[in-house]
């Protein structure tokens, strides 16, 4: 050791009497410029948690850490940034899908703790917080793309002459496009009924592996052709690229998908055990929850037969959505894949109640799906004139091949997709056609797009409009007399509002026909009395447990019967259950309810 | 700039260009004409002025971008010229005949991404990495996160959770075709 | 008719409450229709209920109406009016139970012509208030099952 070691501390003391050398931190401290990069701040409110922040880092500083439950739309997880590896590039600002993380222009923070130097911005509180200036993104510039690539579609003018497909579909170019947009945040599968796996059959398509994507893609619904056309697609209503942008066409892509094969079964190699060799199972009505139990049930190995009282499988989906909307080659081919999987297919055929006793006794366990095949009535006076007829019946008779006729003129009361459709279809039969709806546009059930799509075609929406009446005419046409409404406020949160009749005052619609299109109901004549009465509720609904079993030992049911979104992909998710529930129940003799 | 750009393209052949701003266009040209159009323009336009000397790894077409942007301190007016190198040996001819400080632009470039810049002084000389051995970091694909997780340790007990699994994992997500 | 006493009226609502129930008793074994019967028999139940309510108004064990103010929606003025039939269905008894709860409420708001005094006025608009609340109830449940997509 040197001498000038030894008096080191001696001469620091020395200094400290004289002038420092180095300059009062107070004297310099000057604010970082308008948009300087310092420390993150986020809007927790904004963000949904989705991690590309975290996923963009080059320097990995980024973990997304739990701050609150997940719900559909937010993950409920928030981005903790370890400022010992931050290099304050902002890239994370830069592709932030919601815009809430930003970074304030603070560049200054003494702490000894370094432990204390890795915080979850937003949630744990700086002073810095709520900084106004600092880095943000950008207007107009976005590392998230965040247009859509459009769909082809038909003119409007010419599809009316057809019943052709209205949506043409992507292009291999154009769906590997679309779905590079994705941030793989994995949102969409909290929201979709079925939590299909949307992330990944939509990487696969970026990457042009379109079997991989099928088989993602079947891994949990028997029918996506048909919800690649015609989904309600609650996934793309939380994607969090469609928070700045337009959301992932995630129902497109999913089309795209299934149409690049004709036959699925050589694509698909279900990998599972065939435990259920041995076990019958009887399943009634074969809508998109009846087809679910029996593709599943049947890949394991359960000897299935399916009974549907009409010529084709499908449901609604086959008598109900019309055919330029979902085809039938695309129906056609999702029932071959069950044909091929082992599935006994009984159409044409409709259980009645001594048969309905019988398959209970021959069989391990009975599902049914046999939806709302009825519609409610109109429940005013008139409603029982010639010419005032349902939707439900003017798409069935349509769709197994019978003539229908509907005039020149017609009125179509409802707002949901039974009703978008028959007007589409009356318009493909030539009519004009008004739709005349209760409340807004933004509380109509039906899907936004199909909507606009029928007013390109030249339907006119009436919105809050009550039916009052229906009158015979005497040049043969009918009245439909209708009021205003005025919206006041839903009794339960989150209900819808509700429209009240403005009285005194009626609007005329002269017209060929009504369709009555407000709302369709169950039909328990085919179920002895003895099931109906225990499984049937006071509001017209099945009751299940949380294995689709109802209150009938080994009688399980799904579908727009019992839940209350009655759209296709939650009949599928209800499938699905009910897939676990029999496999459980015929195996094990025991229900989750029951043990 | 109009002018300018015409008379590029009279002088130098095929370029591409765009106007950015006013006073700021870009000229794209193939690389052994780059440095005879760069001199041209010291020398006889007045863009006597190296702003800058930069470049993009453009991996999927297999190319690095040059580009050297020059200034007229006159009209305040500037030209970005672009060329486009092959990825494979990159090398283009230096500048630094034409201005002394792109001799340091020259070995950031070359340590960055690996381009070489032949005659030019300090190249092979590290820059700001000492010690270097993987690939040029600024190439794309250098794979900084990997750099990093094994260079530079994150604090302990950090736990990060994957947010398309956790969901998954959340919501019951499940599948049917495959045990 | 005349009341003498708040007791009376009381009494006279617990009879009114008594009869619906006896009615809806009645739909529901007659009902062949599955749904409709269920309903019926929940709203024997519904009945059952508001009596006990009234009851316990009328011992002092609750001190008086608290509607919570569901909104009306005035459907039961545009509907039609079934009539009982064996095959009668949910909406058809829905639409007939909305309408029961309007005249009992017209009833209340008539009857309060006849009363001597204000004590005896205000139990009446309670009352009245208590089945309009009621109807509007009936209505809300007939928006969300019979009109999910209207
Ligand atoms: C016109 C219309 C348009 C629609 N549009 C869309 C849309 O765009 N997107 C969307 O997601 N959903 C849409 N839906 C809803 C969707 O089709 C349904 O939610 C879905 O089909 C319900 O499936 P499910 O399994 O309950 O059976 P359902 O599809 O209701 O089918 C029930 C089947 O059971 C059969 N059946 C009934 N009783 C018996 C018996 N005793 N014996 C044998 N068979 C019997 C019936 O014939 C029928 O085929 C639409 C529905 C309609 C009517
Ligand atoms: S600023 Fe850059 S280094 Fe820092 S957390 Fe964001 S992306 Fe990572
Ligand atoms: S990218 Fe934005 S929205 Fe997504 S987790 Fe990070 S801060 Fe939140």
């Amino acid at each position: 050791m040197s001498l000038k070691h030894v008096l080191q501390p001696f001469n620091a003391w020395v200094q400290a009497f004289s002038k420092p050398y180095t300059i009062p931190m107070k004297d310099t401290m000057r604010p970082g410029a308008d948009r300087y990069r310092g420390w993150h701040i986020n809007d927790v409110e904004k963000c949904v948690g989705c991690g590309t922040c975290a996923d963009i880092c080059q320097n990995a500083a980024i973990d997304m850490v739990p701050v609150k439950d997940p719900v559909k739309g937010d993950s409920g997880l928030r981005p903790k940034i370890d400022y010992g590896r931050c290099c304050w590039c902002a890239l994370c600002v830069d592709v932030c899908t919601t815009g809430s993380l930003g970074m304030s222009n603070e560049y200054t923070w003494v702490e000894k703790d370094p432990e204390k130097c890795r915080y979850t911005p937003g949630v744990d509180a700086k002073p810095w917080d709520g900084s106004e200036k600092g880095w943000r993104q950008e207007e107009g510039f976005s590392l998230i793309v965040k247009d859509r690539v459009p769909m082809p579609m038909l003119d409007p003018k010419e599809r009316i002459k057809t019943w052709a497909e209205v949506v043409v579909g992507y292009s291999v170019e154009e769906a590997r496009k679309e779905a590079a947009r994705c941030v793989s945040c994995g949102l969409c599968v909290a929201a979709c009924p079925a939590h299909m796996h949307i992330p990944d059959y939509i990487g696969a398509i970026r990457d042009g592996d379109f079997e991989k994507a099928l088989d993602f893609i079947y891994d949990n619904n028997p029918m996506p052709e048909m919800c690649g056309k015609v989904c309600t697609r609650r996934c793309e209503g939380v994607c969090s690229v469609g928070i700045q942008g337009e959301p992932l066409a995630i129902r497109w892509l999913k089309r795209f998908a299934t149409e690049q094969f004709e036959d699925f079964a050589k694509v698909l190699h279900p990998e599972v055990k065939r435990v259920g060799e041995g076990k019958k199972v009887a399943v009634v009505g074969g809508g998109p929850s009846g087809v679910t139990v029996a593709y599943y049930l049947a890949v394991r190995g359960f000897e299935v037969t399916i009974y549907e009282a009409l010529p084709q499988l499908g449901g609604a989906t086959f008598f109900g959505i019309p055919k330029y909307r979902f085809p039938m080659p695309s129906l056609e081919k999702q029932v071959d894949l069950l044909k091929k999987a082992g599935v006994k297919i009984v159409t044409d055929h409709r259980v009645e109640k001594d048969e309905f006793r019988r398959l209970l006794e021959e069989n391990d366990a009975l599902f049914f799906g046999t939806g709302l095949m009825k519609p409610y009535k109109l429940g005013v006076p008139g409603e029982d004139l010639e010419g005032v007829i349902y939707a439900l019946d003017l798409l069935r008779d349509h769709h197994v091949g019978k003539k229908v006729e509907v005039g020149e003129s017609v009125v179509v009361v409802g707002g949901g997709n039974v009703a978008i459709d028959a007007s589409r279809v009356s318009r493909r039969l030539g009519a004009e056609v008004t739709i005349a709806y209760r409340r807004r546009r933004e509380d109509m059930p039906a899907d936004d797009e199909e909507i606009e799509d029928a007013e390109a075609e030249g339907i006119e929406l009436v919105t809050q409009s009550i039916p009052l009446r229906v009158e015979k005419l005497e040049n043969g046409k009918l009245d439909f007399i209708w009021g205003p409404a005025e919206m006041v406020p839903p009794d339960r949160p989150g209900g819808r509002p509700k429209p009240k009749l403005i009285e005194g005052v009626e609007n005329h619609l002269q017209v060929d026909r009504v369709i009555v299109a407000i709302g369709q109901k169950g039909e328990f004549e085919w179920m002895p009395e003895e099931v109906a009465e225990k499984v049937v509720t006071s509001r017209g609904w099945v009751e299940v447990d949380e294995t689709g079993m109802t209150q009938w030992p080994g009688i399980f049911a799904g579908g727009d019967l019992v839940n209350s979104t009655a759209d296709a992909i939650s009949a599928i998710a209800d499938g699905l259950k009910a897939v676990e529930g029999i496999q459980q129940f015929t195996l094990e003799g025991l229900s989750v309810s029951k043990s | 700039m109009k002018e300018i750009l015409k008379e590029i393209e009279e002088r130098f052949g095929p370029i591409w260009e765009r106007v950015q701003r006013p006073k700021l266009a870009q000229v794209g040209i193939e690389p052994a004409k780059a440095v005879p159009l760069l001199t041209w323009l010291k020398e006889h336009r007045g863009y006597v002025t190296l702003v800058h000397l930069s470049a993009v790894d453009w991996i999927e077409q297999g190319e690095f971008q040059l580009t050297w942007l020059l200034g007229n301190p006159e009209t305040e007016e500037r030209l970005m010229i672009c060329s486009r190198i092959d990825r494979e040996n990159p090398a283009a001819e230096t500048v630094s005949g034409l201005w002394p400080q792109a001799v340091t632009y020259e070995q950031e470039i070359n340590e960055m991404f690996g381009v070489s810049f032949p005659g030019s002084p300090r190249q092979g000389v590290p820059f700001i990495l000492e010690g270097w051995k993987d690939i040029p970091p600024m190439r794309r694909d250098f794979d900084t996160v990997a750099f990093v997780e094994k260079h530079i340790p994150g604090r302990e007990g950090r736990k990060h959770i994957d947010t398309r699994t956790y969901i998954g994992e959340k919501f019951g997500e499940k599948g049917y075709l495959h045990d | 008719m005349e009341f003498n006493s708040i007791q009376e009226v009381l009494d006279f609502a617990v009879r009114q409450e008594q009869k619906a129930g006896r009615f809806y008793g009645l739909m529901a074994e007659k009902s062949t229709d599955v749904v409709a019967r269920k309903f019926f028999r929940e709203m024997v139940g519904e009945e059952r209920k508001h009596e006990a309510k009234l009851k316990a108004i009328k011992s002092g064990k609750l001190s008086g109406f608290s509607g919570q103010g569901t909104p009306q929606m005035n459907l039961t003025e545009v509907l039609g009016e079934p009539v009982f039939r064996e095959d009668i269905t949910l909406q058809e008894g829905l639409i007939i139970a909305m309408r029961a709860e309007k005249d009992a409420y017209e009833m209340y708001e008539g009857l309060k012509a006849f009363a001597r005094d204000e004590e005896l006025k205000k139990i009446l608009e309670g009352l009245a208030a208590e089945e309009l609340e009621h109807k509007a109830r009936m209505e809300s449940i007939y928006d969300q099952v019979v009109q999910r997509e209207n």
